[in-house]
């Protein structure tokens, strides 16, 4: 095997040797900022990701993924890093993950490790009796075993992470990136405007499960910037969260426009909050007029630039600066050029046949940051994942991406939607028919439909109809009515949480008599979503 | 009490019943819609935008915490204040 899709690079691993030569040139430099305002310097960091892959050489043979557990915190980064060190990817999860989730992540890896930088509650270890247990307190805290030489380091093709995503089967899918994948990307993300710079402070607020969190990890660990995490966004705690903010001094903003919508929502939201704020990079989902113009009204110094991308070709790979062009076009905006060393082409789904520009089609992506594939799923790895040559003749991967759209005639590109039930809501990419899956299996449940829910052309949140068994429904609807309806639907969603992340629970379940269906007999989702 | 305040309190709660999807939202007018499950952040947004474009008013999610605008009456009551 060549090194398919990466002439450049051959080995090594990019990451790791940028965060090494900032530890050693100039150790004292911050790496991370808690939301509490401790700061981690790039010395403390390496130390930390040394001793903890020191730790894991000594537990865990061979190259299997590391499942890293935790939250914001310096530790979790150092232990994604001690992963790399040690010669095994991360598969990064979020500590607030249902413990069934992680049940179902950990039962796809033969040999499951998992290494936490959180307490671990007892009903995870239970759930998972043959997973090793480390954790990254306890790694360090006795004898620090052999640091792992730089011959130990993930490189080239081998796996760099796997992060777990909604899979349309009902079980979280693995996608597979490299570390020639992410060298790649890394090439040109430290030549952004702003992050160029190098020592620049990121805001760091999109959980690390979630890879739009790559932006934050690569783009500040490979420049000597600063990590600025926030946390508890969710809480709405605004007070809080504003001043972590206002503390952090961030000055590249990576988020989806959700969460950019969620702070436009407050007036204090503007360059006054952050005054050094140069760089806004969207990316995991529409980027609308309404948050690009409020933006530029409140930040008129900073660049507001969209991007597109999914966790299949790491994290992005197009990029276009959002000015008064195009805002004065009222069709979607565009989400930017192609990076140097991927190339878009557009096809009909149904023939293959490529598209002239204008016209509107499958997206596939081809080039060096295209991942190897799905973890431990060949059959999927080879519906959606295929070689191809590149222009120039170079071999490279490409990724069947399922999302429509178009080259307009400077070569930008416009997203356009989904060619199946995939959605995002708040950037997350959500399989309507794994929550449909999950809700069927609930004892009581006959059938169910997810569909979204769309607020001021975006999509909001998720509404769920479900259609109960007769015996259940006499059972449980014809005492109350109304007052049993909302009980069940309540009951129906707390059963859903046990199973599923909390952004894939419906906001609404609704129990209903029959399924509307369309003249073939499927679904009518139609109809379903106008229902509100 | 007068009909403007009636009518206040009835738009605000025809909007939270659209944002939370649920009529059971008028069934539960002092109990927390974050724990009933009826609200989330970004349903807590799209409830002040819409707060904002009904009523013209503004409300800075800094200025009031959760726990002031967690129950319908709570939410109402803060648009009473303001309109």
């Amino acid at each position: 095997m060549g090194t398919s899709g990466n002439a450049v690079n051959v080995s090594g691993n990019a990451l790791l040797e940028a965060v090494e030569r900032t530890a050693t040139l100039e150790p004292g430099t911050p790496a991370f900022r808690a939301s509490d305002g401790r700061v981690t310097s790039y010395g403390e960091l390496w130390t930390l990701a040394l001793d903890l892959a020191a730790g894991i050489h000594g537990h865990v043979a061979g190259k299997d993924p590391v499942i890293v557990l935790g939250r914001k915190d310096a530790r979790t980064v150092a232990a994604m890093l001690a992963c790399l060190a040690s010669g095994h990817a991360y598969a990064p999860v979020d500590a607030d993950l249902p413990v069934a989730r992680v049940r179902d992540i950990a039962g796809q890896m033969p040999y499951p490790t998992l290494l936490s930088t959180c307490p671990v509650p007892g009903s995870l270890r239970e759930a998972i009796p043959a997973c090793t247990m480390l954790d990254a307190d306890s790694l360090t805290g006795g004898v620090i075993g052999v640091v792992p030489g730089r011959d130990a380091w993930v490189s080239g093709e081998e796996t760099q992470y796997v992060i777990f995503t909604s899979g349309s089967t009902g079980r979280p899918k693995g996608i597979e990136v490299t570390a020639d994948n992410v060298a790649a990307f890394m090439r040109w993300l430290v030549t952004f405007p702003v992050i160029r710079d190098g020592h620049r402070a990121f805001l760091d607020q999109a959980h690390y499960s979630f890879d739009l969190s790559e932006y934050e990890l690569v783009g500040a660990l490979a420049t000597g910037g600063c990590l600025c995490a926030v946390e508890g966004a969710g809480d709405l705690d605004f007070a809080a969260l504003f001043s972590t903010l206002a503390a952090s001094g961030t000055e590249v903003w990576v988020s989806t426009p959700s969460f950019a919508d969620l702070c436009l929502a407050d007036p204090g939201f503007d360059e006054r909050l952050l005054p050094n704020l140069g760089l806004f990079l969207f990316c995991g989902e529409t980027l609308h007029h309404t948050t690009a113009e409020a933006l530029r009204e409140r930040f008129p110094r900073a660049i507001v630039a969209n991007t597109y991308g999914p966790t299949e070709s790491t994290v992005a790979v197009t990029y276009g600066e959002i000015g008064e062009v195009e805002l004065a076009d009222p069709a979607p905006l565009p989400v930017g050029w192609p990076r140097p060393g991927t190339e878009l082409r557009i096809v009909d789904h149904e023939t293959g046949e490529a598209l002239p520009a204008g016209q509107t089609g499958e997206i596939l992506i081809c080039g060096d940051t295209v991942a190897r594939g799905y973890y431990e799923n060949p059959e999927r790895t080879a519906e959606a994942f295929f070689e191809t040559t590149l222009a120039d003749g170079t071999p490279s991967r490409g990724y069947r991406t399922g999302d429509l759209g178009h080259l307009d005639a400077e070569g930008a590109l416009h997203c356009e939607g989904r060619l199946d039930s995939l959605v995002k809501v708040s950037g997350y990419r959500i399989e309507l028919t794994e929550i449909e899956g999950a809700l069927e299996a609930i004892p009581g449940v006959e059938q169910a439909a997810v569909v979204p829910r769309e607020s001021r052309g975006r999509t909001s949140s998720l509404s769920a109809y479900v259609v109960l068994d007769p015996a259940e429904r006499s059972l449980m609807r014809d005492a109350e009515g109304a007052r049993a309806d909302f009980e069940l639907s309540r009951i129906l969603r707390a059963e859903l949480a046990r199973t599923l992340p909390a952004y894939m629970v419906p906001r609404r379940v609704r129990v209903i008599d029959e399924m509307p269906l369309t003249a073939n007999e499927k679904v009518d989702r139609r109809a379903l979503a106008s229902r509100g | 009490m007068g009909d403007a305040t009636e009518s206040v309190r009835e738009r605000t709660l025809s909007l939270l019943e659209e944002v939370c999807g649920d009529p059971a939202v008028r069934d539960h007018l002092d109990d927390d819609l974050f724990e009933l499950g009826l609200l989330d952040s970004m349903g807590a947004i799209e409830l002040l935008v819409g707060i904002e474009d009904e009523f013209g008013v503004s409300i800075a999610p800094t200025e009031v915490p959760r726990s002031e605008m967690n129950t319908p009456n709570k939410i109402v009551a803060q648009v009473e204040g303001r309109a």
